[in-house]
């Protein structure tokens, strides 16, 4: 790595610094939260009584809540958490290329002695690295409180699956964002753009599927690649989340190869 | 072989209905300071933006030191020095890490020129971005320019915002530059500052080059108003005998009217005719190079 890139990286992760204390304070505070409620509802009817209501509870990602996996996918993995990753992923990545650009802040770093697609990409890999610093905090806060709030029977390898999972959609989504900013959108439509992906993939996955018609409607969609049906339930799949991750570089490099045949917005 | 530094040929580019250069062509010599002249909106910044291939021309070409901005890349910014027209700052570092950064991306950068630069310009490095004025922020971007001693400076505005002390620090950093044997693209509407260290100068507007030539020749056509008092009536016979002056104006004691290039003669009269007050305001690109504009909107 040239002392250039490993400058424009730094700085990438310098300018993300604050905002990866905050997310992994927010995510931590989201599974702590959300685990600590295991023990009043353990055995409670009620957590039944949601599963008998089949189809519409798994389109938010509840099966078999009752059980402490089941909880788990129901309370974080089906759809609060990955949301959050990617909402953190698609605002990170966004800020620091598309932002930065609409506020005239790349301006000057263009005309350095550096690649655009280099810069980008340096960019892309800071807020990666705070997609990592964050999902190591939240994995670190889900096994203390699989210990300390009792879910009984749940591993480390069954949460780490499902985050690892929901990184992956994070990092896809922030792909997304990304290349929309390299092809020339500016950060509020680069946000909307993967923000429509986002719940696009989410109503592909579990809502679309309710009618029996469109059950395979859900392969296309990069949350079931990323968690399944029941990610903490039934696992995950590796293969999936490296599909994921290839389908998340290929859109990030179709954006580092559109930055360099456009011009750079002035502010 | 041409020592142009910088050559633009017929160069197009249009945002949408907008042709904000229509056939420009610019030519720069190495080892002189080139004033590029025009009134806001005609094209300046968008010339620049295309010399550091921050834009695309429509059609046209350019070099810049002998190469294609395009395919020149990294290698060939890393001969120049760049200060943009807007000033815009990651406002989360502080001045010496802004400054650091850039250093180490360009490399080759003596860790002192950047203190020196500072020093001279009246620049806190230890001050946050955010917490910096307009001009302040734009003495970082000449620092960053400057450091590095690159062999091009393609400064637009460079003294735009920054008070008079300052501006004529940067007037001689430019000229100390030229001395080491740099070239400088000066882009500016303020025509005193190019007129005090251009060798040549471009003149443009609406995307079009409208004069070319040395600083001494253009200066002889520019027009600049005069107000003129007298301690008697204004001599309106002898003013209007000055046939350098038209639109002249005359009640009482006072006479005001446009002196178009060489002022001796107006002088010569005023002074024979018990001049008390002049003021000759420092003219706008726009009315200085009129005739070369009308000229142009003619075509």
């Amino acid at each position: 790595m040239s002392e250039a890139t490993r400058e424009l990286f730094l700085g990438a992760v310098r300018t993300l610094r604050r905002s990866t204390l905050w997310w992994s304070v927010a995510l931590s505070g989201y599974v702590v939260l959300n685990l600590a409620f295991w023990p009043s509802f353990e055995n409670s009817d009620m957590l039944k009584s949601f599963d008998d209501m089949g189809a519409i509870m798994e389109a938010f990602g509840a099966k078999d809540l009752a059980s402490p996996a089941g909880y788990l996918d129901g309370q974080v993995f089906a759809l609060m958490l990955p949301i959050l990753m990617s909402a953190m992923m698609i605002a990170a990545t966004t800020a620091i290329t598309s932002g930065d650009e609409d506020a005239g802040r790349l301006e000057l770093l263009h005309a350095l002695p550096v690649s655009r697609s280099a810069l980008w990409l340096t960019r892309f890999a800071g807020a990666l690295v705070m997609l990592a610093v964050t999902t190591a905090m939240t994995l670190l806060m889900l096994v203390i409180s699989i210990r300390v709030f009792s879910l009984d029977g749940v591993g480390v390898v069954d949460v780490a699956g499902p985050l690892l999972g929901s990184a992956a959609l994070a990092m896809f989504h922030g792909a997304v964002g990304f290349a929309a900013g390299a092809a020339g959108l500016a950060r509020p439509r680069s946000i909307t753009t993967a923000v429509a992906v986002l719940v696009a993939g989410y109503l592909v996955a579990l809502v679309l599927p309710i009618a029996k018609t469109f059950e395979s409607a859900r392969n296309w969609s990069p949350w079931h690649w990323a968690l399944g049906q029941a990610p903490a339930v039934d696992g995950v799949s590796l293969v999936g989340i490296g599909g994921l991750v290839a389908a998340a570089t290929a859109i990030v490099w179709v954006g580092s190869l559109a930055i360099e045949h456009r011009d750079i917005r002035t502010a | 072989m041409s020592d142009d530094i910088i050559v633009c040929e017929q160069l197009r580019k249009r945002f949408g209905p907008v042709a904000a250069l229509d056939g420009l062509d610019v030519r720069a010599q190495a080892g002189c300071v080139v004033g590029f002249l025009g009134p806001n909106g005609s094209g300046k910044s968008t010339t620049i933006r295309i010399l550091l291939d921050l834009a695309r021309a429509d059609s046209g070409s350019v070099r810049v030191l002998g190469e294609d901005p395009r395919s020149g890349g990294p290698e060939l910014r890393r001969r120049i020095g760049y200060l943009p027209g807007e000033m815009r700052l990651d406002d989360r570092l502080r001045v010496d890490e802004t400054l650091r950064a850039w250093a180490r991306i360009r490399g080759n950068v003596d860790p002192g020129d950047a203190t020196r630069l500072c020093d001279r310009l009246g620049l806190d490095p230890s001050r946050h971005t955010r917490t910096l004025s307009t001009g302040n922020r734009r003495k970082v971007g000449l620092v960053g320019a400057f450091m590095g001693r690159p062999e091009l400076l393609v400064l637009d505005e460079p003294t735009a915002g920054v008070d008079p002390l300052v501006q004529v620090e940067i007037l001689d950093l430019i000229t100390e530059s030229r001395a080491d044997g740099a070239s400088v693209f000066l882009s500016s509407h303020v025509l005193s500052d190019v007129q005090r260290v251009a060798d040549e100068v471009v003149v443009i507007r609406a995307g079009r080059t409208v004069a070319t030539g040395d600083v001494d020749s253009l200066r002889r056509t520019a027009r600049q108003e005069f107000r003129a008092w007298f301690d008697r009536p204004a001599p309106e016979d002898a003013l209007r005998s000055v046939v350098t002056v038209s639109g002249l104006v005359v009640r009482d004691n006072e006479a005001h009217g446009v002196i178009e290039g060489d002022p001796a003669a107006l002088l010569a009269v005023l002074a024979a005719h018990g001049i008390t007050h002049l003021v000759m305001p420092e003219p706008d690109l726009e009315q200085a190079f009129l005739a070369f504009y009308e000229a142009a909107s003619n075509e």
